[in-house]
């Protein structure tokens, strides 16, 4: 239980930058709809092939926003959890859900102390967070869950659209 | 209870920013060794600074302390904190005893001092003043001489806090024991002509300096054999029976005279007499491996000195039956030696127990020696038998390049990861490309190690300057043992050195090394790394600590990337079993080489500056040497030792959740190693008669988990239970169908 001064503290501190930045990785599904233009190509052996969707955001338990929103090179990983309060569902301009990533809450921050060989949670007020999405050309908004409570949305088709065919990284100036 | 600020100290503050550090050291005639028991009293300490704001604009009066970190000339520290003062003192005035149990120190030192605030007990945090004008807050005193009595005074300078400390220094004079050669009983005798030496051993109260005299009773005169310092307290050297000039010592009595060369009255006078054998004899007789010979990595040699030249043989026995006899050997006068390898007379293998190893031997002019015995266990090796091997520094292509010298360390373990002995260890090496600019595979051996439990190829020069190596360990038992055992593993590939500017366009991608992935060749013939969608991808990245633009940072980080790379393969027994070990084929170990910035929070947290994750990477680990508490979230980590990054890699990789009590965020393991009731654990734990609730003596969480000890990977950070191996098994299941 966090004490009353923390808690204080913690509502202070907004500005601050804070800790974490996550990514979580995953390899596009295939899109529903036939694509506007071929996603890059992908080869497995190679980490520069293939397009990521990169998304930064700044989360709290009731809001996101949007920090940073560009396509790079390099695909992600497929290996996702299942389980966990954070949840990014990808959507095309139908609603139709693309892909969905779950992830771990990025508000709780594990720690641990290797001089006193102890873990620890702290519940943050706010936190930075990265997420590499798989980059799917007839994505049209990204929805971001924590828990069970739907905190915002992401509108990213129009950067996907702004990017067909431009050199990676892309992003709007 | 909140006090209001209520003095102003702006004529303090003008008053500190000119005050000058200053050191007055009082030392005494002192004993020796280099020993000493330290106290660090802080005498005073202010600040301006306000260290306990409340909304933005009111400072809290501080509830000020200080820390004192002493720092060995080795490297080892000691922290002392002082007790917080009576509520109320914004200043101290009066000294406060910092380490209120003096700390006994070894070597010279120093003493960063560090002054706080801490209102914990108002539900508030700790937060450090500002000592220094510098970046860093602490205040370091220069190196001080331990073992000598002093007392000197530090007033810190520059910050806008201001502290003045006292260092009490009490030596503690070393009492030396002297166990061989003996002080006072029978001197023992030994002929250097025939190799023999004799040893001068013992113990010290304190570490201490020591000088090694050895004085001819017959002459007089004395030479010093040796002079050093002895940290351990623990003093093992040999005299070969030798002259400074190199000659054989006289055939007469010698005091060796043992002292710690700044303090006479510590001397140890112990007696030996060099002599010259007339008769036969075996002496120094010994064996290698001494005791626990696997006889299965490879023969026992067993060895001696042979007074006179003669004809000479070894026979084993067991259980007083002669079971192997060498050839008769005529060796001249000095060491000789025998080799045995585990097969009996009647060709059957050695079995576990005890042997004597027996050697006879007749001079030229037919007089016998007298048999001279050595008895030794053999043992089987524990079970299993593994193989791996890293780059060394782990990343050489980040140094900028690779240096000569660079080798490939192959380590052979049993199937506790225990090292054990291999009879044979051979590494093979060949250049690989870069990622996109793969290379045909030529395989050539490039070291062979016998009977080693490690084996260490430096990188040819020519595959050396090439992009990358590739390299293949194999270990075998020796030839004949029945059902002999041989481990190969996998191809592996490793950066050496970043591509040029105009070989392609990979430069302008991030600079992401391959530390260490698995090898496949492609359908051209090619040699690459697998598919990554095929692997589980850690990659790990320079934070605070690691300058990687330095040379010398450089290859920290290569071998804090080993450390951490062991870690994963459990090659330190403690951890056993790895399912990052069993999966060794499938995993890849990268490294992103962008510098991170790693500071303390308020929270003494690791906060990190901007970092972009490798995308493909499943784990995100940020290596760093700062003082602060490690943490996690998502797939990205900060880590300052290889086992924080062995326990974050499971949350990452395997999705699983934490199972120690009781801070909550267990919904990320749900079914996978955590279960939100007793009867969801018994029915999708690994074992269901085995379910606890997590909890702890401060309360309860109503998750539970079906792994029964504590001492688990998602608890402690060491061993994986049932549900860590059955999570790791589905990772690498998918992983083996390509959805990594």
């Amino acid at each position: 239980m966090l004490s009353r001064r923390t808690r204080l503290l913690a509502v202070l501190v907004l500005a601050l930058p804070v800790l974490a930045v996550g990514a979580i990785a995953a390899q596009g599904a295939p899109p529903r709809l036939a694509p506007v233009q071929p996603a890059p190509s992908v080869d497995f052996t190679d980490p520069s092939k293939g397009a990521h969707l990169r998304l930064g955001l700044r989360l709290s338990e009731a809001t996101v926003a949007l920090m940073m929103l560009e396509i790079g090179p390099g695909f992600t990983s497929s290996l996702r959890g299942s389980t966990g309060p954070f949840t990014l569902r990808l959507r095309d301009s139908a609603g139709a859900v693309l892909d969905t990533l779950t992830m771990d809450d990025p508000l709780a921050v594990r720690t641990y102390t290797s001089k006193q060989y102890a873990h620890g949670t702290l519940r943050l007020e706010e936190a930075d967070v990265i997420v590499d999405l798989p980059y799917i050309d007839t994505t049209a908004t990204v929805d971001v869950v924590l828990g069970r409570k739907r905190v915002g949305s992401i509108e990213v088709g129009s950067l996907i659209q702004a990017c067909m065919g431009k050199r990676l990284p892309c992003a709007f100036s | 209870m909140r006090r209001m600020r209520k003095r102003v100290r702006s004529l303090l503050a003008v008053a500190l920013a000119a005050v000058v550090g200053a050191a007055v050291l009082v030392a005494t005639p002192a004993a020796a060794s280099f020993g000493s028991t330290v106290t660090v009293t802080a005498n005073e300490m202010h600040t301006t600074e306000c260290l306990d704001r409340i909304w933005l604009v009111i400072c809290d009066t501080p509830e000020l302390f200080g820390v004192a970190v002493i720092t060995q000339d080795n490297g080892q520290q000691f922290r002392c904190e002082m007790a917080l003062p009576a509520a109320g003192g914004a200043d101290i005035t009066t000294p406060n005893t910092i380490c209120t149990t003096p700390q006994t120190i070894t070597g010279e030192f120093r003493v960063n001092f560090e002054l706080w605030e801490d209102d914990s007990m108002e539900g508030g945090s700790r937060e450090q003043a500002d000592l220094n004008p510098g970046t860093a807050k602490d205040w370091a005193t220069t190196s001080i001489l331990g073992g000598r009595d002093s007392t000197s005074t530090w007033i810190t300078s520059a910050g806008p806090s201001r502290a003045v400390f006292s260092v009490g220094v009490t030596a503690r004079p070393t009492t030396i024991t002297l166990n061989s050669p003996p002080t006072g009983s029978v001197p023992p005798d030994f002929d250097p002509r025939l190799g023999e030496t004799l040893t001068i051993s013992g113990y010290l109260s304190v570490p201490s300096a020591l000088r090694f005299v050895i004085t001819s009773l017959a002459t007089g005169s004395s030479f010093v054999l040796y002079e050093a310092p002895f940290y351990g307290g623990i003093f093992n050297i040999t005299w070969d029976g030798r002259m400074p000039d190199g000659t054989y010592a006289p055939v007469g009595a010698y005091d060796v005279t043992v002292v710690d060369p700044v303090d006479a009255g510590t001397a140890r006078i112990g007696h030996a007499r060099v002599i010259q054998r007339a008769g036969l004899s075996f002496t120094n007789m010994a064996s290698q491996p001494v005791s626990g010979w696997q006889y299965r990595s490879g023969p026992i040699t067993v060895s001696a000195v042979a007074s006179v030249t003669g004809t000479f043989r070894m026979v084993v026995f067991r259980a007083g039956v002669e079971v192997f006899r060498t050839g008769d050997q005529r060796r001249a006068a000095g060491p000789i030696s025998f080799l045995w390898n585990g097969r009996h007379a009647d060709g059957t293998w050695a079995q576990p127990g005890s042997y004597v190893f027996t050697l006879q031997g007749n001079a030229d002019d037919g007089r016998p020696f007298p048999a001279t015995s050595l008895t030794t266990s053999a043992v089987n090796p524990p079970p299993g038998f593994e193989v791996y091997a890293l780059a060394e520094p782990g990343v050489p292509a980040v140094n900028p390049q690779a240096v000569p010298g660079t080798s490939i360390r192959a380590k052979v373990v049993a199937g506790d990861h225990n090292p054990r002995p291999a009879a044979r260890i051979t590494v093979e090496m060949s250049p690989a490309g870069w990622i996109t600019r793969p290379v045909a595979l030529a395989p050539r051996v490039v070291k062979t190690c016998v009977q080693a439990t490690e084996c260490q190829a430096v990188i040819p020069s020519d595959i050396l300057a090439g992009d990358a190596v590739a390299y293949r360990i194999t270990a075998s038992e020796a030839e004949g043992v029945p059902d002999m055992a041989t481990a190969s593993a996998d191809w592996r590939i490793t950066d050496l050195n970043p591509p040029e500017p105009s070989q392609g366009p990979e430069v302008t991608l991030l600079p992401l090394w391959r530390a260490s992935v698995p090898a496949a060749v492609n359908k051209d013939g090619k040699l690459t790394n697998r598919p990554l969608n095929q692997t589980l991808d850690v990659a790990y990245a320079p934070g605070t600590g690691y300058d990687t633009s330095t040379l010398a940072g450089a290859r920290q980080f290569g071998n804090a990337v080993d450390d951490n790379a062991w870690q994963l393969l459990g090659v330190r027994g403690r951890i056993f079993p790895s399912s990052v070990a069993t999966h060794w084929s499938q995993v890849g170990i990268w490294v992103q080489n962008i510098p991170v910035e790693v500071k303390v929070d308020p929270d003494t947290l690791c906060a990190r500056g901007p970092f972009s994750p490798v995308s493909f990477a499943e784990a995100n680990g940020i290596l760093h040497t700062v003082n602060c508490r490690d943490n996690a979230t998502g797939n990205i980590f900060t880590a300052d030792s290889p086992t924080v990054g062995w326990h974050e890699f499971h949350h990452d990789a395997y999705h699983e959740g934490d199972e120690y009590c009781c801070d909550g965020g267990y919904s990320f393991g749900a079914g996978i190693n955590t279960y939100s009731s007793q009867a969801d654990c018994q029915r999708d734990g690994s074992d269901a008669s085995t379910c606890n609730e997590i909890s702890d003596s401060t309360g309860r969480t109503g998750w539970w988990r079906s792994d029964a000890p504590l001492s688990d990977v998602m608890i402690s950070n060491t061993v994986e239970r049932a549900d860590d191996l059955r999570a790791a098994e589905a990772a690498f299941a998918k992983c083996g169908r390509a959805q990594c």
